[in-house]
């Protein structure tokens, strides 16, 4: 059970504004982990450098051995490391089944291809059938992405981030906007996915505790861009800085 | 040699202004309204056509620079309450195909009134002034700089001063807000198109007497107006003075050692440059 | 179920409009063929067009740059070089690619308004270029060249034959045509439609998107091209005003008012809009700009998807 993802020394900067502060991260392989920490506490900043959108101001980025750090986001993506969105980013004129076989087919690297159908490629339709079962969305396969509801949409960003079979999925706030049986829903699906090995290593970004505990087996809390704690669930509920600056400070998600 | 590139560099500065002065009524079209506005150039042909018509009735020039930007003032508010209200903050096809509309309408009209012939107008100041090292110089140009040096001036003091001024940078910031906050964004919109237009106009009646007057003058010019806007970042004033006094006056330079039109190309291949190294524009935001 | 049966009904329509066009010259005289070859003509130029915009989402304000250099490519390899009709046309496809491929690299990384200035400023780049060296371009008189035969095996057949022009122009816009159908089809078809939906999720997803624009406007460039040449074919002349940025207007023109993203929509829209003006000017020249202007304007409010978006509409509500 080894470290197969770290960060090191990761800052980012945007002008005068320090968004993350001599960041580091390490996660082990099998593992499910947690990024909390107050709205601004550069949580999303963090996955936008991780997947390449752009570069940190410092500090170094390995997945697997390999230095990721100033890759392009592609080629993030066909390293193993997949994400969602905070706010929903789908093809939203298109078909659910649309969607996934979008990410499907680079996923299996069947795009650069003139020639066929791409409704003929037997391996990528196999693909997103099983995701479309595996997320409970097969009813909805025809259904443009515009005509469904929000909670839908959000199993659909997790759908797509499957598409490419990663190694690593980054969620960032998969159950933003959604209603309490929504939310337990969508925890229950996660874990599902990763108990049963689909997928084997996960980031979360999360605001609603419940979900967390329910889902992490370790927790990194960020405050103003640095890390206030690193530990097991336990260590961090615990830690007086911690229930001090997030748990009790009042910032805690409405939905509790 | 020295003298000729003087001379050039004065014409690109003359140019410039006078561009600029065309380009910034494309900038707040553009910028405010979103409307790809092709049919821009045809509202300072219309200015350099009413222009000729007012010098045959009133056997004089200077009345054109009230008549011409009023006329096109009327005309844009018939065409903006027509057709452009319904199509402001729509996606860009849908305005670029009406501004096509446009064109196609304002150019064959004026074509069927005014000919295809094109005509003169004599200039209204035909001195030349000595500046230094003996050269002489068109009174007249320098007339057209200074002039268009002061509307702009009036313009951004309007835009600084005044209440109107105030809703029109209000709006840039965020429709929305200004919405919110009590202005009448439809308003707004529509003096934008009218004032953009006249000021078009306004430059075609100053280009006139240079340039002489054919019914399709505007479609060179749109292409010059659209490039500066760009250039100048979305919607920006300052920026499009900036890029038009560039780009005129790099071809104003180029003249000097090449032919008119390779001229233009230096002038255009640079602005492309510019646009490599900042593509955001001269004080456009990231 | 339902795109099954959709499926069908189209490929229907398509076969008996084929075959309309294909019979249509028995009964129809001169100047009938004349004006359908135009109007194949020009749809195959808004169908370069298309692919840009509407497949690709990019809003190309240059496409008279590729048409342009698609007329002189047919005309200066038949002048200078003296090709036969095939190597003309291999040479101006090969120089279309070429160019596209040039331009395109420097131009599609940029974001929607500098890369519409871009494609400006360089179509008005071309345009001085083309005005000002004569002796290449025979500058704003331009050049004019003999048709050369249109040679299959054995038989030669006479490209100024109208009737041979027709079938010729028709065959090749059939072809075209269905290979960037197919194109679309294909799974890099379909990402080059991810990438028109969403670039950022694309390029998260593992697409490189810069080569999807990349080959996307290559294609689009090369399209318009061949169209160029065709036109270049039909009436044996070519100038350098061709590459004025006013019939980039009119790609733009053709395609919306037909319906973007649809590739038939391009045809749709230049047929009609090259009909009408034909039929309008001859009634009374003096009006026809007004009135496609008005055509122009109560079309986009009206239909903003083009005749093609209108056609869905309505067959949505029949339901």
């Amino acid at each position: 059970m080894g470290v197969i993802f770290n960060i090191e020394g990761l800052t980012k900067k945007f002008g005068g504004l320090v968004a993350l502060d001599n960041v580091n991260f390490e996660l082990n392989e099998g593992e499910l982990k947690a990024v909390i920490g107050p709205n601004g506490a550069g949580k999303t900043t963090l996955f936008n450098i991780i997947t390449g959108i752009y570069p940190p101001t410092s500090g170094k980025i390995y997945f697997m051995n390999e230095e990721i750090t100033n890759l392009k986001p592609y080629e993030i993506c066909r390293k193993g490391i997949a994400r969602t969105y905070q706010i929903t980013s789908l093809f939203q004129n298109l078909t659910v089944q649309e969607n996934i076989r979008l990410a499907v087919q680079v996923g299996y690297g069947k795009h650069i291809n003139f020639f066929k159908k791409a409704l003929e490629l037997k391996e990528v339709i196999n693909k997103v059938e099983e995701i479309l079962e595996l997320m409970d969305l097969e009813d909805k396969a025809n259904v443009a992405v515009s005509n469904m509801s929000h909670g839908d949409q959000r199993l659909l960003e997790v759908a797509i981030a499957l598409g490419s079979n990663p190694k690593i999925l980054l969620l960032d706030e998969p159950t933003a906007g959604m209603s309490i049986k929504e939310t337990k829903d969508m925890t229950n699906k996660l874990k599902e996915l990763f108990s049963t090995g689909k997928i084997k290593n996960i980031i979360i970004i999360e605001h609603d505790m419940e979900v967390v505990t329910e889902l992490a087996e370790k927790i990194c809390v960020l405050n103003y861009g640095k890390v206030i704690k690193d530990g097991t669930v336990e260590e961090v509920k615990n830690d007086p800085l911690v229930q001090e600056i997030y748990l009790k400070g009042g910032r805690q998600d409405a939905k509790g | 040699m020295g003298k000729l590139i003087l001379m050039q560099l004065l014409n690109g500065f003359v140019w410039g202004w006078l561009l600029a002065l065309i380009s910034i009524g494309l900038t707040l079209i553009y910028g405010q309204l979103e409307i790809i506005n092709v049919a821009h150039g045809t509202m300072y042909t219309i200015g350099a056509v009413t222009t000729f018509y007012t010098f045959i009735l009133f056997k004089s020039w200077s009345y054109a620079l009230i008549i011409s930007p009023l006329f096109m003032g009327i005309l844009a508010l018939f065409i903006y309450l027509s057709t452009i209200r319904f199509v402001v903050g729509g996606s860009p096809i849908t305005t670029v195909i009406i501004a096509y509309g446009i064109l196609f309408i304002l150019e064959q009209l004026t074509l069927l009134i005014f000919g295809g012939v094109p005509r003169t107008i004599p200039n209204p100041i035909p001195q030349s002034i000595t500046l230094f090292k003996g050269i002489s110089y068109p009174l007249y140009r320098i007339f057209c700089a200074g002039f268009s040096i002061v509307v702009i001036t009036l313009l951004l003091t309007f835009l600084k001063k005044t209440k109107l001024g105030l809703w029109i940078r209000a709006t840039k910031q965020d429709h929305e807000t200004a919405a919110a906050m009590g202005i009448s964004v439809p308003f707004v919109f529509m003096f934008i198109f009218v004032l953009g237009s006249a000021l078009a106009a306004l430059g075609g009646v100053l280009a006139a007497p240079i340039t002489g007057v054919t019914f399709d003058m505007g479609n060179n010019i749109v292409i010059d107006a659209f490039i500066v806007v760009i250039m100048a970042g979305f919607g920006s004033i300052p920026g499009t003075i900036v890029a038009a006094l560039i780009i005129e006056m790099v071809i104003g330079l180029s003249a000097a050692f090449v032919n008119p039109v390779i001229a233009k190309v230096v002038g255009l291949a640079v602005m492309l440059i510019a646009l490599y190294i900042r593509p955001q524009g001269i004080f456009g935001e990231e | 179920m339902a795109s099954f049966y959709k499926k069908r009904n189209n490929l229907i329509f398509f076969s008996i409009i084929f075959l309309a066009l294909i019979i249509l010259p028995n009964f129809l005289g001169y100047y009938q063929r004349y004006i359908i070859i135009e109007m194949l003509i020009w749809g195959l130029y808004a169908l370069g067009f298309d692919i840009i915009l509407g497949y690709t989402g990019l809003l190309n304000f240059g496409m008279s740059s590729f048409f342009g250099i698609g007329t002189y490519g047919i005309t200066l390899s038949v002048l200078r070089l003296h090709a036969n009709l095939w190597l003309a046309i291999a040479i101006t496809i090969l120089a279309c690619i070429i160019f596209s491929l040039v331009y395109g690299f420097l131009v599609t990384r940029f974001c929607s308004h500098y890369f519409v200035v871009f494609t400006i400023v360089v179509s008005m780049i071309l345009f001085f270029v083309a005005m000002n060296l004569r002796s290449i371009t025979g500058g704003d008189e331009g050049l004019t060249f003999p048709v050369p035969p249109l040679t299959l095996g054995f038989v030669t057949l006479n490209l100024k034959n109208i009737t041979v022009k027709y079938y010729f122009v028709l065959l090749i816009c059939m072809l075209v045509l269905y290979l960037v159908w197919r194109f679309f089809e294909s799974p890099y078809g379909k990402a080059i439609v991810a990438v028109r939906e969403n670039e950022d999720r694309a390029r998260a997803l593992g697409y490189n998107t810069a080569q999807l624009k990349l080959v996307s406007f290559t294609l689009s460039g090369t399209v318009a091209g061949i169209a160029g040449g065709l036109y270049a074919l039909h009436i044996g002349f070519t100038s350098a005003p061709i590459f004025f940025w006013l019939l980039s207007g009119k790609a733009v023109m053709w395609t919306v008012v037909g319906g973007a993203g649809t590739l038939i929509g391009s045809f749709l829209g230049a047929g009609i809009l090259v009909y009408a003006e034909d039929l309008i000017s001859s009634w009374n020249a003096d009006i026809y700009p007004i009135i496609v202007g008005l055509i122009l304007i109560i079309v986009i409010m009206l239909a903003p998807k083009g005749i093609m978006g209108a056609l869905k509409r309505l067959k949505k509500a029949s339901f």
